[in-house]
């Protein structure tokens, strides 16, 4: 509203400075002409402006209310006293109505009400999204990267969560986080079962050494001796 | 003056013979161009079998032709005319065709009208075309459908209308002796209500109730327990994902001999 204002004063100035001098120039039935003429053009401009700016306020502040309110249809009192699966169920039933597209402002808005519950929403919008394990890296990094935009101190938790939701997704993940997969908070996450970060239990993974397959009563190729 | 003659004479008639000759000529273009488009498709329809991916509870399936009923095991086959049947706290998991699954939850009565897989050998895009007609006499049933179907390929029959999915979508469907309760929560639908000629379409994120109390659709997001239907219905669905990705990896007989 005070934008909205402050826009009208804008347009009133300039309409004001840039206009009135240059129209006593002219003389004739020109000067009539040319004021309305550049007026509309102005406020053309200035409409234009206006509604851009509106816009943006609207794209930035509507994800928060419509989440607000489907917390509230959803039996909370507010956002902050809804619980974890109130809110989460709010927002994924609200993603199912908005293009996929716009998915990571949707993921800043409702961590940006519940920053506490970064990696669940961010598991909520990689869930609601439709599956498609061809092209994943196009829609998990915008998520994972809105996520991480919004909540950079839970960025571990975000991409753990992640990873847990999306395993076969686990390079694009480590893309948006700009994690290295050589780095210790990669290896650390698809560590196997069994195996130590210090020593590796060859017993509890398997053998990769050859000649050990015979021992183990594994089959051996027949063509060698 | 005798050559002038003759030709006026004969005019008419090699008029005729010209006439003649292009009428077969465009006889046979016409005949060369069916046969050419006859040889063009090459379509092969089968009718296919529903299979049971996953199995909680009992249900029982019954062949009406035939008055037989047997009880569904996991990974047994529903066939077109045959009746389905799940008991109280049971739930089926069934893959209708590549990329058609259904979650049949408890006390739900379906029939499956049809359900077949036609293929055209020649076509360039979209060689496979699938089809399936079921009928939801009472019950719930969550629909995953992952492919473009075209017009009255996948339908649902219930007693208060005809729901026809025209795009990938997953629809939750209600349905009770008095009431339809649907839910969109991908794609779209178009429901034709029982006795009247138009459709309504329901895009995703709204959901509508048959008889409709008037307000007509409305957004999930609003309502408690559609929030509560999507959180549970996006569970299904990775499961039975998961559920169709297991049995298309796992060997066939033959290749474990």
């Amino acid at each position: 509203m005070i934008s909205h204002s402050l826009l009208l004063i804008l347009q009133k100035h300039l309409a004001q400075q840039t206009f009135a001098p240059r129209a006593y120039r002219l003389s004739g039935p020109f000067r009539t002409e040319r004021i309305t003429l550049r007026s509309v053009r102005l406020s053309a401009f200035c409409a234009f402006l206006t509604f851009c700016f509106l816009n943006a306020t609207n794209v930035l502040a509507a994800p928060v209310d419509e989440i607000r309110n489907a917390v509230i249809a959803g039996g909370a009192g507010n956002v902050e006293a809804a619980t974890p699966a109130q809110f989460v169920r709010a927002f994924s039933a609200v993603l199912t109505r908005v293009p996929e597209r716009k998915y990571p402002d949707y993921v800043s808005g409702a961590i940006k009400l519940r920053s506490d519950l970064a990696p669940q929403i961010t598991v909520a919008a990689l869930r609601a999204h439709e599956n498609d394990p061809k092209d994943s890296c196009h829609w998990v990094d915008p998520i994972l990267r809105a996520a991480i935009a919004a909540a950079p101190t839970a960025k571990d938790a975000i991409v753990r969560a992640a990873l847990q939701a999306e395993p076969f997704s686990k390079e694009c993940i480590f893309a948006a986080a700009g994690i290295k997969d050589g780095d210790g908070i990669g290896t650390a996450f698809f560590r196997p079962s069994g195996v130590d970060a210090g020593s590796i239990n060859s017993s509890a993974i398997g053998t990769i050494n050859p000649a050990n397959l015979s021992a183990q009563g594994n089959e051996v190729s027949r063509s060698r001796p | 003056m005798n050559a002038a003659r003759v030709n006026v004479l004969f005019e008419p008639r090699l008029r005729g013979c010209q006439t003649k000759r292009t009428a077969t000529t465009f006889l046979n273009a016409t005949l060369l161009g069916i046969s050419f488009l006859c040889g063009c498709e090459m379509k092969v329809t089968r009718e296919v079998e529903a299979r049971v991916l996953e199995l909680h509870g009992s249900s029982s399936v019954s062949n009406i032709a035939r008055l037989t009923t047997r009880p569904l095991q996991p990974d047994s086959r529903w066939k077109p005319g045959e009746r389905l049947r799940t008991d109280e706290g049971a739930t089926v998991d069934l893959s209708l065709l590549p990329g058609g699954l259904m979650h049949v939850e408890a006390g739900s009565e379906l029939f499956l009208r049809s359900l077949s897989i036609t293929k055209d050998g020649n076509a360039v895009t979209e060689a496979v075309q699938r089809r399936f007609r079921i009928e939801v006499v009472s019950g719930t049933i969550l629909l995953l459908v992952q492919f473009q179907p075209g017009a009255g390929d996948c339908v649902v029959q219930t007693p208060h209308g005809l729901l026809s999915i025209r795009q990938s979508a997953l629809c939750h469907l209600e349905v009770e002796e008095k009431k339809l309760r649907l839910i969109t929560i991908r794609g779209a639908l178009d429901f034709t209500p029982s006795g009247s000629a138009n459709f309504t379409r329901l895009e995703a994120g709204y959901f509508e109730e048959w008889p409709a109390p008037g307000s007509g659709a409305r957004a999930s997001e609003l309502d408690s327990r559609a929030q509560e239907i999507i959180e549970k219905s996006l569970g299904v669905e990775r499961k039975l994902l998961i559920l169709q990705a297991r049995r298309r990896l796992t060997p066939f007989q033959w290749r474990q001999l």
